[in-house]
């Protein structure tokens, strides 16, 4: 192949192949390995999983916003089993929020017994500037506050 | 503030710096390195000077979360700042890229004559010279990090701006390694590459400037 040819595959071909690799590298660091969809949709209404309720309001949920986040204990065949059974006398919840795929710091919020049986707390959830939208929210057994927590269940949700 | 939250806070940092940072802003440290070949007595300098300056944003916006006490009304106003910062440095790599790879021709020294604002911003962190790097890493302390943001949610429950401001540095010392590691390393690259790889080099610089450029107006087109 002459120069001649060389340096003008270069100058046409290289523009064109570069950013479909760079680009292709590029959205699997964003995306990271495959995403799990999400399972809870707070703007639907609360959650349930494992005899715990998990809701979020304001709806819809927003990034870089003070949002309130519920968890309620609900009894399975009229009784307290399951994780409600576990947490019923407990007087505080931690609920720890992640972002799958990426290290997004430690954000624990701490949820306090009302006069109605249900946990509350304020909580924020920072933005990604990566786009990733898809949260993880761990309802985490008592104890937690001293060490990573046993997770009693899980919520995926999206926050614009 | 008690010391097991500054450790907390430096070793949120040094993971992070070595998964979170080196993938999300690695490219931007790498880039500016490999395209600016820092005429300095030792390649560690640029990299310090660079590091330093970043530090020294976090600790002052790590004072005034701290010393406001809130989160999230200080972060909304900032975020506008934040992605304006963010399509800056990806037009600066765009610049710097094309540059490299060749591609610009005069065209680079005509914007330059000009003299708005975006373009003196521009020409105080281009070039050769080590000291640009200081001002660059005031600059890109600014970019948008959903880890520096939960820090910085830290800052605002800590209890004041001194408290604050010390969370950050914390946290700011933390990631230095990795960055540092990640800048001196592309700084050697550069100038190992030669010629063609070179302007490969170039192009992908810019085509990250593309990719940061898109990324902070794809925030604006979602507010």
């Amino acid at each position: 192949m002459s120069k001649r040819v060389r340096t003008s595959f270069f100058r046409i071909f290289a523009p064109l192949v570069l950013p479909a690799v760079v680009s292709a590298l590029l959205s699997g660091c964003v995306r990271g390995s495959e995403m799990p969809p999400p399972d809870c949709m707070p703007e639907m209404g609360a959650c349930i999983q494992n005899g715990l309720s998990f809701s979020i309001s304001p709806s819809p949920v927003r990034a870089m916003r003070e949002l309130m986040i519920s968890v309620g204990l609900l009894p399975l065949d009229g009784d307290m089993a399951g994780a409600s059974g576990e947490l019923s006398v407990m007087s505080e919840l931690i609920v720890e929020f992640t972002m799958p795929g990426m290290k997004m710091g430690e954000n624990r919020v701490r949820l306090k017994r009302n006069a109605h049986g249900i946990y509350e707390g304020k909580g924020i959830l920072p933005r990604c500037p990566s786009g990733q939208r898809l949260w993880r929210a761990a309802v985490l057994a008592p104890g937690a506050a001293e060490g990573p927590g046993r997770e009693m269940a899980v919520f995926l949700f999206e926050a614009r | 503030m008690i010391q097991s939250l500054l450790w907390m806070s430096f070793t949120a940092g040094l993971l992070g710096g070595l998964g979170h940072c080196s993938g999300m802003c690695g490219p931007i440290v790498g880039a500016f390195s490999v395209s600016a070949t820092a005429r300095a007595r030792s390649p560690l300098i640029p990299q310090m000077l660079y590091n330093f300056g970043r530090v020294t944003t976090y600790t002052a916006l790590g004072a005034v979360f701290g010393g406001v006490g809130s989160f999230v009304g200080l972060a909304s106003g900032m975020e506008w700042a934040q992605y304006a910062v963010r399509v800056l440095t990806g037009a600066l790599m765009l610049l710097m890229g094309l540059s490299v790879a060749g591609l610009t021709g005069g065209m680079l020294n005509k914007l330059e004559s000009h003299n708005s604002l975006v373009l003196r911003a521009a020409r105080s962190v281009r070039g050769a010279e080590a000291w640009r790097f200081l001002p660059l890493g005031l600059m890109l302390g600014f970019l948008p990090c959903g880890l520096s943001y939960s820090m910085f949610m830290a800052s605002a429950g800590s209890g004041g701006a001194a408290e604050g401001a010390i969370n950050m540095l914390a946290f700011g010392l933390g990631t230095v390694p990795a960055m540092l590691l990640i800048g001196y390393l592309a700084g050697r690259l550069g100038s190992a590459l030669r010629g063609r790889l070179y302007r490969l080099g170039g192009m992908v610089v810019a085509l990250m400037g593309v990719y940061y450029i898109y990324g902070g107006l794809s925030f604006y087109a979602h507010m």
